[in-house]
């Protein structure tokens, strides 16, 4: 077979030539080998508890790319795609554990290795996510340029290179994004802290 | 929100040191209170924030992304449903335990519902396509579909037989049964996929634990998650594609792994996977620990022990069986699982078994390894085998006259093995076994052929058959009519010449006379095979021989003469083989070709649609009938100015043909030849002239001296005419009408030709040519298309011109007053 490029690098140019569907089917796909392999890791559990998502996210890539070279282009669409389908497991899996800590919906879910300091890990997210949702209205770039660094573990040149931005004003806009979420959330620590003392 | 301002100021401040940065701020926030508060608190972050987040995807522990997604809470109702425990994850669902919620009566149920956290609008259309799928199967071996509809949130969800029963493998095991036994229940599994077949629909997932055997011993197939629905009109892009590559690779057949375009082979692989492991209590290649490129290459190359080495007993028949479903090539597989439960039942009945006794295969196999020949060979030998295997039992009657012509035929297919073997040892031993080509092998099996069978011509014509479909499709056009000559003596001393032996050997002969564009003879076989049809009351070979006369008259351009001959193809195959055979849906391909030249488009499409729709019954994927047919399709709606409908259907046979046949193909020659058409209508003259010179490449390289060429010269012509390159137009018109006027004098091509020919020299003031040129082509098309048509007018305005022309240099050179 002649020019055969693998499945994903298909679905990566599809999606990043704006076809929607390609885009559902490359998030689905990612989404999906993102969980499988944390299960494979989790099956072959090392004691080591935390994970380094960075390292997922690529070998997710050796695995699906299978091990053909795609472009850089290609290489970046896969990135930020995946920086999005973390964000959504991460979040989902928040949502689940602090609703069980809530105890309102009485899921029948176990939740295996939740840890004591993951915790207010976990709220973070969730806050996170809000904040994050609302600034996905107002400035969609600098949401994207977040779950890039955050949850992709972008380096700061890759995160230009998917923004299609210089990398200098990736600095900025990263700088300042962070100390505003970050004071964010310290300012509703505060807030809740204050209600629960009075 | 981030205050601009407050942003710049910040960026600015936060590269001071601690002293100068208070005094900074304080200036530039002058007697904003609000700014000054913000600034001061992304300053008061900035200490931290950076490292925070880039370390908090680490803190979240492995859990978080190995649990499953967002659980449901037990005794939810939905719809009539109250949900029970979680009994499973499907890669694109979660399926509970579920009762029904109106206690009216008992009924469990198994209630299958999208993950929220998936809800993209790819995996609910490909979740609805699985209820859709499970919709249309009712079949007491697959669990059916009870109920189906949306939550109040809005997420679809299915209701199915909730299956109490044991994976297969394990049933086995538990209940100790016997071969005999085990083989009964995979004849349940065959028969259950062969409804899904039937049905459409390719399972994709078989597995033990999609395989649920009943405590009353009962199989049930579950799981349709990642099935593929063939549907006849759904040209749109398969929603599994992604999702199709597997969580199970021993059970996936190669072709899957790779990720590549599947047919129901592919289920015919994982049933040979699952008698393996039933039968030997191992899988046939172990994959553990291996990354995906790794199995890909495994897959593809490695060829899994015979199960007899692990239990002798299973020597025989069954490796056999086996070893045919579990062929790489999905080709050198069972065509379809009915066939493979066909085998299975010979085996049970111990009555010979179709699959290829292994001792021959393989050496067959390993010699053509060893000799790395293409796929013309295994074709030419697996076609000898089967069309000799094939001939006896259909003329047989009773079951048991059947079973032994086929120990007969089975004795006669290994003869023939062993004589293609012989062809290929004998082989000339000054060619290094590499380097020997399959041109030379068939030659050297001709003469052996002749030499050695001459006492078996029934044999002997059958394999001269075989070999010339061989050399065909190695577009040895000479050779192959050379052999078919060699055939038709053969029948005519053993069958006679008035018999529907010689009539198809006949038949052969036009079709190949007409790939080498020797049309006279052609026709004159067509003829005379359809005179024998006739005078036999052979239907169908009136039939092919209506066909066959009717596409030459087509190609020599008396379309009167072939229509009515399609026409009367037609009405034989459909009265003989009813509607939706193959012979139809070939001549309705012919049909629409035909009516695509006398400019009926909308019948034309009539025709191809009805065609497609007739192959698709019967073929799957990829298929030369199915671009055959595309062709046509494309070609019509070039003509009709649907110029990017037709662009796609080009490319859609163009690359189908690559996938089945390599790059240069000879099939793609008229694909190429087409998108050159299409770009010449939308005025990319430069384009469709690299695509016109491609064509004649491509003829060039396989049907050297073809008539085609003159064809594409004659385009190349025309299109550097519209690009006014009269210059480079005359050379390539001069070609064509070369080779018009050696193999196809009459053609009205020819007119066209001769006309644009005449027009350019014109430019280089030959008129003496020129008049003569145009006027002899104006005439041609004149008399095919009447005086009002297009082509006819073109050339009559070239006249005009030459006319214009010749009284303008006559009066130059009358001398001034």
């Amino acid at each position: 077979m002649s020019g055969d490029v693998g499945e994903i690098t298909k679905l990566l140019r599809a999606a990043s030539a704006g076809d929607r569907g390609a885009s559902d089917e490359l998030f689905t796909s990612v989404f999906q080998e993102l969980r499988a392999l944390a299960r494979s890791h989790r099956r072959r559990w090392n004691g080591n508890d935390t994970l380094n998502t960075t390292a997922l996210i690529n070998e997710v890539y050796l695995r699906l790319a299978n091990q053909t070279l795609a472009s850089f282009q290609d290489r970046i669409h896969f990135f930020a795609t995946a920086s999005r389908a973390m964000r959504q497991i991460l979040i989902n899996y928040a949502e689940r554990a602090s609703a069980e800590k809530r105890g309102g919906n009485a899921l029948r879910v176990t939740l295996t290795g939740l840890s004591l300091h993951e915790d207010s890990t976990l709220e973070d997210l969730l806050h996170i996510d809000a904040l994050l949702s609302k600034l996905e209205d107002t400035n969609p770039r600098h949401c994207r340029l977040f779950e890039y660094r955050v949850f992709g573990g972008m380096t700061i040149d890759e995160a230009a290179g998917a923004l299609d931005v210089s990398p200098a004003t990736v600095k900025r806009d990263w700088t300042v994004l962070s100390a505003w979420l970050f004071s964010e959330m310290n300012a509703k620590k505060a807030s809740q802290q204050e209600g629960s003392a009075s | 929100m981030i205050l601009e301002r407050a942003a710049e100021i910040f960026l600015e401040a936060v590269t001071l040191d601690a002293e100068t940065r208070a005094r900074f701020v304080t200036d530039m926030c002058g007697n904003e209170p609000r700014l000054l508060n913000q600034v001061n608190r992304l300053l008061e972050a900035a200490n931290e924030s950076e490292d925070y987040f880039l370390n908090l995807a680490g803190k979240v522990s492995l859990g978080a992304l190995a649990t499953d997604e967002k659980g449901l809470p037990a005794d939810k109702v939905i719809g009539q449903w109250r949900l029970r425990e979680r009994i499973g994850r499907g890669g694109m669902g979660a399926v509970y335990l579920a009762e029904r919620a109106d206690e009216q009566f008992e009924q469990r149920a198994a209630l299958k519902i999208l993950p929220t956290g998936l809800d993209t609008d790819q995996a609910r259309a490909r979740f609805l396509v699985e209820r859709q799928i499970l919709a249309r199967l009712v079949h007491d071996n697959i669990a059916r579909l009870l109920d189906g509809g949306v939550t109040g949130e809005g997420v679809p969800f299915f209701v199915m037989d909730y299956v109490e029963g044991l994976p297969i493998d394990a049933y086995c095991v538990r209940h100790k049964l016997s071969t005999h036994q085990r083989l009964e229940l995979v004849l349940d599994i065959v028969k259950a996929v062969q409804y899904a077949h039937r049905n459409l629909i390719i399972h994709r997932d078989l597995k033990p634990s999609n395989v649920l055997v009943t405590q009353s011993g009962q199989v049930r197939l579950l799981d349709f998650g990642i099935a593929k629905m063939l549907e006849p009109n759904a040209g749109d892009a398969d929603l599994t594609r992604m999702t199709q590559r597997p969580a199970t690779p021993t059970f996936s057949s190669p072709e899957m792994l790779r990720g590549e375009p599947v047919d129901i082979t592919t289920d015919v692989y994982s049933i040979g996977v699952l008698i393996y492991l039933l039968l030997s209590g191992k899988t046939p290649l172990d994959y553990a620990g291996m990354s995906l490129a790794e199995m890909c290459e495994r897959a593809s190359t490695d060829v899994p022990p015979l199960m007899s080495s692990i239990r002798p007993e299973l020597r025989g028949d069954l490796d056999a069986i086996v070893a045919k479903a579990l062929a790489k090539d999905p080709a050198e597989r069972y065509e379809s699982v009915e066939s493979l439960g066909n085998d299975i039942r010979n085996y049970l009945a111990a009555l010979p078994v179709m699959a290829k006794a292994p001792s021959g295969v393989y050496r067959a196999r390993k010699f053509l390894a060893r000799h790395r020949l293409g796929v013309a060979f295994v074709a030419f030998a697996v076609i000898a085998l089967s069309t000799i295997a094939g001939l006896a039992v259909r003329s047989a009657i009773t079951a048991e006259e059947q079973a032994r012509t086929v120990a007969l035929e089975r004795d006669r297919a290994e003869e023939t093995v062993d004589f293609l073997i012989s062809i290929f040892d004998s082989a000339d031993p000054n060619i290094a076994p590499g380097e020997q080509t399959a041109f030379q092998i068939l030659e050297n099996g001709r003469a052996q052929i002749a030499s050695e069978l001459s006492e078996v011509p029934a044999v002997q014509a059958e394999l001269l058959k075989t070999m010339s479909l061989a050399y065909q499709s190695l577009r040895l056009v000479d050779e192959s009519r050379d052999v078919l000559e060699q055939e038709r003596q053969i029948r005519s001393a053993a069958n006679g010449e008035q018999s529907t032996e010689y009539a198809d050997v006949l038949i052969r002969l036009a079709q190949v006379t007409d790939i080498g564009g020797d049309y006279e003879s052609s026709l004159a076989f067509a003829k005379q095979a359809l005179e024998i049809s006739e005078a036999l009351g052979d239907l169908p070979g009136q039939a092919a021989g209506h066909t066959r006369v009717g596409r030459i008259l087509h190609l020599q351009g008396d379309f009167d003469g072939a229509n009515a001959g399609y026409r009367q193809a037609l009405e034989l195959y459909v009265r003989d083989y009813g509607a939706d055979a193959l012979q139809v849906a070939q001549t309705r391909s012919h049909l629409g070709n035909l009516l695509n030249h006398q400019e009926r488009f909308p019948e034309a499409v009539e025709e191809f649609e009805e065609a497609l729709r007739i192959r698709r019954l019967h073929f799957e994927g990829d298929n030369s009938e199915i671009t055959e047919v595309l062709l046509g399709l494309a070609s019509t709606l070039k003509n009709q100015g649907k110029l990017d409908e037709a662009e796609e259907a080009y490319v859609r046979a163009f690359e189908m043909n690559d996938r089945l046949y390599g790059p240069d193909n000879s099939y793609n020659l008229y694909v190429v030849n087409g998108l050159g058409l299409v770009a010449q209508e939308r005025g990319q003259y430069d384009l469709a002239i690299d695509r016109f010179e491609h064509a004649i490449r491509l003829i060039e390289m396989h049907t050297p001296g073809s008539p085609n060429s003159g064809f594409a010269y004659a385009n190349i012509g025309k299109a550097n005419m519209l690009r006014d390159r009269m210059d480079l137009a005359v050379p390539a018109l001069r070609n064509a009408e070369a080779i018009f006027e050696a193999r196809l004098p009459g053609h009205w091509l020819r007119g066209e030709v001769r006309w644009r020919l005449g027009r350019c020299l014109l430019e280089t003031g030959d008129y003496a040519e020129a008049e003569q040129l145009i006027t002899s082509g104006a005439e041609v098309l004149e008399e095919r298309w009447g005086s009002d048509h297009k082509l006819t007018r073109d050339a009559q305005a070239a006249a005009a011109l030459l006319h214009e022309a010749r009284s303008r240099r006559e009066q130059a050179s009358v001398p001034p007053d």
